[in-house]
């Protein structure tokens, strides 16, 4: 059984990959905090943005979000985010 | 029919090293092919901003080609399908379609002009001057742009790439050359020819790879067409 | 002075809706549809598609699911019903005959082939380049197949490439550039497109609904269309082109600008060129794909210009959504309800990726 990751892992892995996916210039995973929102009030990361980190989620943790409500609730932040895999990781291994 | 003169041109090479000569809240996302598109407009702005003023003022249709397309973007698409490796980047989905750059630039300079994106195979270049050529020539448009840029693949994807930009206008004041198409013979061949293949940096490259300068933007239309001369630059007289 | 009408003379048509163009109008009004769930890419794609009937069309089983040999197959039977239905071939000289054709899909086996070689030989991609890979390459293989020799052109400004092309076939025809021009265009369901859309997370699982309060996304289908154009008729006349607006949005590379200012825009400026009033037009084909986005916006952009939504229709949940091809089959679309509802003006859209919009004006009164 793989061993499961802790929130704060995981928190760490999802800065790198909003660096990956966006190619933000000038920005340090150090400077995202765990609540920014993602989007124009925060980091400032479009649809397009949002889509590539859906497909990046997909491929690293299997999660699979929708663009629908319950989606856009998980993508709010780097925690919300983190819980959500988290969890997801927590139902498979049971 | 009316004279078609070309009224600026610039020839811009995009690399990682490259100067911005302007900055874009899109360019994080763009790839080389697109940055060379945007900066060539951006020089030639600078460059002739009285023409510009102009062709902005009179909407002037941009016809653009690729060598080619969106090379990278398209490798990118393809690769994760052949390697089961799904969903594919939605970011590489859309940059494939092949007005990608178009798009970039009408967002990049805030210009609403008709853009239209052309595929002319290994003439590309030439069927889009063809197009934007004729339609001056027939009282379609006063002045129209043609672009077309190239992607260098190298070992890791696409960092860097060219773009030649043309503005031509049926004014001939301002004018620097007379753009005339010999039709005998050519206009049959015009997608099919294929010219000679020149080799740099160990890569066989199609020769509208190789233009560089300004002269070049004249050039390229002639080296492009081989045996068959397709388009020729003449001097003012 | 320059005319500002150039006339169709014959309509040809690829549609999961039938392959006789003089049947598409009875079609639409039973609202016949040509989606299903059941078709070729159900292994990669659980969404319904607008398949063609590749048995009608003669395509070898073994070439179905490679594109650009079904694109080839169905364009040759476009153009051989078109030169039967109008005798072009045999009224005009080869080098009178524009080609203005409008594709995004044409080449992607090619792309995958070239793949496949660099990958076997380790040699440079470079080295494989070649028109198969090009959206040109259906414009030369129809080149070859037909005495075509005049000025040829291939758009492929995603889902406005065919409107483009039959735009500018309507220009070259209307100046003298070419008398007579096969414009319009094919697309044809391939994995590239299904996947990307997918990952767009923009195509409905279920039956589109275009301009629904709940609809949720695109249906995609493969086909085409192709308009004779002609300066000086010679024989029927069908309908006529009357002038079309192109501009791009400068807004975003996959949403309209807000409230569809853009679109509105464009349909605007198409209805200025032809000196149009806006309660002249009796009938408006909607890109409406059944996105949020699109279909919000061009709403809006319709109800500010006409005052209202009830000229307005939408056909991509009969046929799905023909990308590069939308704006072909939908000139046939508004040609065929013209017709067949005795109307007289009519105006159809296609929105493209990137911002790219255009309108094109059809009449059937002189």
């Amino acid at each position: 059984m793989p061993v499961q990751k802790s929130v704060e892992e995981i928190k760490s892995e999802i800065k790198q990959l909003l660096l990956e996916v966006s190619n933000l210039p000038g920005m340090t995973p150090d400077r995202i905090d765990d609540q920014l929102s993602l989007f124009q009030d925060g980091l400032g990361l479009d649809s397009i943005d949002i889509l590539e980190l859906v497909v990046a989620l997909d491929k690293r943790y299997a999660i699979k979000v929708r663009n629908d409500e319950i989606g856009r609730n998980v993508l709010r932040n780097v925690s919300t985010i983190a819980q959500a895999i988290h969890h997801s990781q927590l139902q498979t291994a049971n | 029919m009316n004279k078609v003169y070309l009224a600026a041109a610039f020839s811009e090479r995009w690399t990682p090293d490259s100067q911005l000569r302007l900055s874009s809240p899109f360019f994080r996302r763009m790839t080389a092919l697109q940055k060379s598109v945007v900066q060539a407009f951006a020089a030639l702005d600078a460059m002739a901003p009285a023409v510009m003023t102009q062709a902005r003022e009179q909407n002037a249709p941009i016809f653009y080609s690729s060598g080619f397309g969106e090379l990278s973007a398209m490798l990118q698409v393809t690769r994760a399908i052949m390697d089961h490796d799904l969903p594919v980047s939605p970011k590489e989905f859309q940059h494939s379609v092949q007005n990608a750059a178009l798009a970039y630039l009408s967002m990049t300079h805030s210009i609403r002009h008709p853009c239209y994106a052309l595929s002319g195979g290994f003439l590309s270049a030439d069927n889009c001057l063809q197009m934007a050529q004729q339609r001056i020539a027939y009282g379609l448009d006063s002045m129209g742009f043609v672009i077309h840029a190239h992607e260098y693949l190298g070992q890791n994807g696409a960092d860097r790439a060219q773009a030649e930009i043309l503005l031509l206008s049926h004014h001939a004041e301002q004018a620097w050359r007379v753009l005339d198409f010999c039709r005998d013979g050519a206009l049959e061949d015009f997608t099919i020819h294929r010219p000679e293949i020149f080799t740099e940096d160990d890569s066989r490259i199609p020769p509208w790879l190789l233009n560089q300068g300004i002269p070049a933007a004249a050039r390229m239309v002639r080296s492009l067409s081989g045996e068959s001369l397709v388009t020729q630059w003449l001097p003012i007289p | 002075m320059r005319s500002s009408s150039v006339s169709i003379t014959g309509i040809s048509i690829a549609s999961a809706l039938g392959r006789r163009w003089h049947d598409l109008g009875e079609a639409i009004l039973r609202h016949q549809s040509g989606l299903h769930k059941s078709h070729r890419y159900a292994e990669w794609i659980a969404a319904p598609l607008g398949e063609l009937p590749l048995d009608d069309w003669q395509v070898p089983t073994a070439d179905r699911l490679k594109s650009d040999r079904v694109m080839r197959r169905v364009m040759l039977g476009m153009i051989d019903q078109l030169a039967a239905d109008t005798q072009v071939f045999q009224r005009y000289r080869p080098r009178d005959i524009g080609l203005f054709l409008g594709t995004t899909t044409c080449g992607i086996d090619g792309f995958f082939a070239a793949l496949a070689q660099h990958r076997t030989t380790q040699l440079p991609l470079l080295e494989f380049l070649s028109p198969d890979m090009q959206q040109v390459w259906i414009t030369q293989e129809m080149r070859a197949a037909f005495p075509l020799r005049g000025p040829q052109f291939t758009f492929s400004s995603s889902c406005a490439a065919a409107a483009q092309a039959i735009g500018q076939a309507y220009d070259a025809v209307r100046s003298g550039i070419c008398p007579v021009a096969i414009a319009g265009g094919i697309d044809i369901l391939n994995r590239v497109t299904l996947h990307g859309f997918d990952s767009l997370q923009i195509l409905d699982h279920d039956f589109c609904q275009p301009f629904a309060p709940n609809r949720k996304g695109i249906n995609l289908g493969e086909g085409g269309a192709l308009l004779l154009l002609e300066g000086q008729p010679q024989g029927e006349v069908i309908a006529s082109v009357r002038g079309y607006a192109a501009l791009s949005e400068a807004h975003h590379m996959v949403q309209p600008a807000p409230h569809g200012i853009w679109m509105q825009r464009t349909m605007d400026m198409a209805l200025q060129n032809a000196n149009w009033q806006p309660d002249r037009v009796d009938y408006i084909n909607a890109h409406g794909t059944g996105t949020e986005g699109n279909d919000a916006a061009e709403g809006e952009a319709v109800s500010q210009l006409f005052g209202n939504l009830d000229r307005l229709h939408a056909t991509k949940g009969l046929t799905g959504h023909y990308l590069g091809a939308a704006g072909a089959l939908e000139a046939a679309i508004t040609v065929a309800m013209l017709k067949k509802k005795g109307l007289k003006k009519g105006l159809s859209n296609s929105f493209g990726f990137g911002g790219s919009n255009i309108s094109l004006l059809f009449a059937t009164d002189s």
